[in-house]
């Protein structure tokens, strides 16, 4: 799958463990591992880039205008192409980027079982924020949360990016999941339909979905959801009304690896 | 009776010719024709539905000739493997054949706003194409059809 993108440079990154794959033209391609993060002696090129978007969008760079106006591609088997270069933007909205001159392909990774440890929140689901500073595992977690709640609950995963479900598991593994459309637009339409007891979406962002959040809960569905932080104190002191909304967190860090959980603590609300 | 036999040969050689050269015309246009209709077809299934360029390639399924359908199929297992689309065919010109290529690797590199003028300039291009292709037919096609069989209707009666 990673070889179909990469197409000839794909000689260069070697098998093992890969997270991340940073490709900026002029410079060596970046490896990120699990704990490490090597450079490799091959000098990225203009059509190197070009050569992976055009297989990224099936030659139809039109068709996934949406993503890249939020900054990405999505690939088969849920791996996420970040894109960087010449922004366009329009009535104070970025509408496309242009002369992209950097990629960050990110590769997900299932880690079955590594949820064990939060069983007592999955086993009596109260509403869950995860909280985790970028690439330290949330996104794995929250997967293996899914799996384990779609066990015993009716849940929906508004899957935004695809990265959550995105060519991971079976049908019905997740439960009910919805992909590729904005958490804003799936929610109430899931909400409406579905029913769900659980509604698990990735990368929040407070001052832009804490309404959604707050009408989530209104509705009396649960959340599992993560958000951009680095610790309790800070997501707490910047947004308390969002946080308010949540009975546990989880906070995760890099160390001694990545997707290692510092805390749970339980906020005393939701 | 040799005479007859040369005459009514000479006379099913150039009726031949003739109509050679009028199915090459009408070919041609046909041809145009679905250059046209694949053009409005595109609009919808890029603009609309968004669909893949691969797909919409592979899946047309309404040209009226062969030859059509064999210039996208080659598009489109060019472009899946990476390599830019080249078009060859008997019925169009070097800038014609460019123009289609040029059409098809724009729509490959296109990004959304691009769309709209991309296919607005290939429906200039391909009214232009019909055009020429529509005066083709009738200012050589037929003509060439007529004059060759009247050429051997004459041959033949010189010849007897």
């Amino acid at each position: 799958m990673l070889e179909d993108l990469l197409g000839d440079i794909a000689a260069y990154v070697k098998d093992g463990f890969v997270t991340e794959i940073r490709l900026r033209i002029g410079k060596g391609i970046v490896i990120k591992g699990a704990s490490d993060r090597r450079t490799l002696p091959y000098t990225v090129k203009r059509a190197d880039i070009e050569n992976i978007i055009a297989r990224a969008t099936k030659n139809s760079l039109y068709a996934y205008q949406d993503y890249i106006s939020k900054g990405f591609l999505p690939y088969a088997g849920g791996v996420r192409i970040g894109l960087a270069g010449k922004g366009v933007a329009e009535n104070g909205k970025l509408v496309t980027i242009r002369d992209i001159s950097s990629l960050n392909i990110r590769v997900p990774h299932e880690i079955r079982g590594c949820a064990a440890p939060l069983r007592h929140i999955t086993d009596d689901f109260q509403s869950t924020l995860i909280v985790s500073p970028p690439f330290a595992g949330k996104t794995t977690l929250i997967r293996d949360m899914a799996r384990a709640l779609a066990l015993k609950y009716d849940i929906t995963v508004i899957d935004e990016r695809d990265e959550i479900c995105g060519g991971i598991g079976g049908a019905g593994d997740f439960g009910d999941v919805i992909s590729g459309v904005d958490k804003s637009l799936a929610t109430e339409g899931a909400i409406r339909s579905l029913a769900p007891e659980i509604i698990v979406m990735d990368e929040l962002f407070p001052e832009k979905d804490g309404a959604l959040v707050e009408s989530v809960v209104r509705a009396g569905v649960k959340i599992l959801a993560s958000v951009h932080a680095d610790s309790f104190e800070r997501i707490t002191a910047l947004a308390p009304s969002f946080v308010g909304h949540f009975s546990y967190g989880v906070l995760l860090g890099y160390k001694p690896s990545v997707g290692s959980i510092k805390s749970i603590v339980r906020f005393g609300h939701g | 009776m040799v005479n007859m036999i040369i005459g009514a040969l000479l006379f099913a050689a150039m009726t031949y010719l003739g109509v050679g050269i009028d199915l090459y015309y009408r070919e041609r246009l046909r041809l145009a024709e679905d250059y046209a209709v694949f053009i409005a077809h595109a609009r919808l299934e890029l603009k609309f539905l968004k669909t893949d360029l691969e797909t919409l390639l592979n899946s047309y399924k309404g040209g009226k000739t062969k030859e059509f359908k064999k210039l996208l199929d080659k598009c489109a297992a060019l472009l899946g493997t990476g390599e830019e689309a080249t078009v060859e065919s008997a019925y169009l010109s070097e800038p014609q054949k460019k123009a289609f290529a040029a059409f098809i690797n724009s729509l490959a590199k296109a990004d959304y706003t691009d769309l709209a003028l991309l296919i607005g300039h290939a429906e200039e291009e391909s009214a232009e194409l019909l055009k020429g292709a529509r005066a083709g037919k009738t200012n050589k096609g037929e003509l060439y059809r007529k004059l060759l069989i009247l050429a051997g209707v004459g041959i033949m009666i010189m010849v007897l």
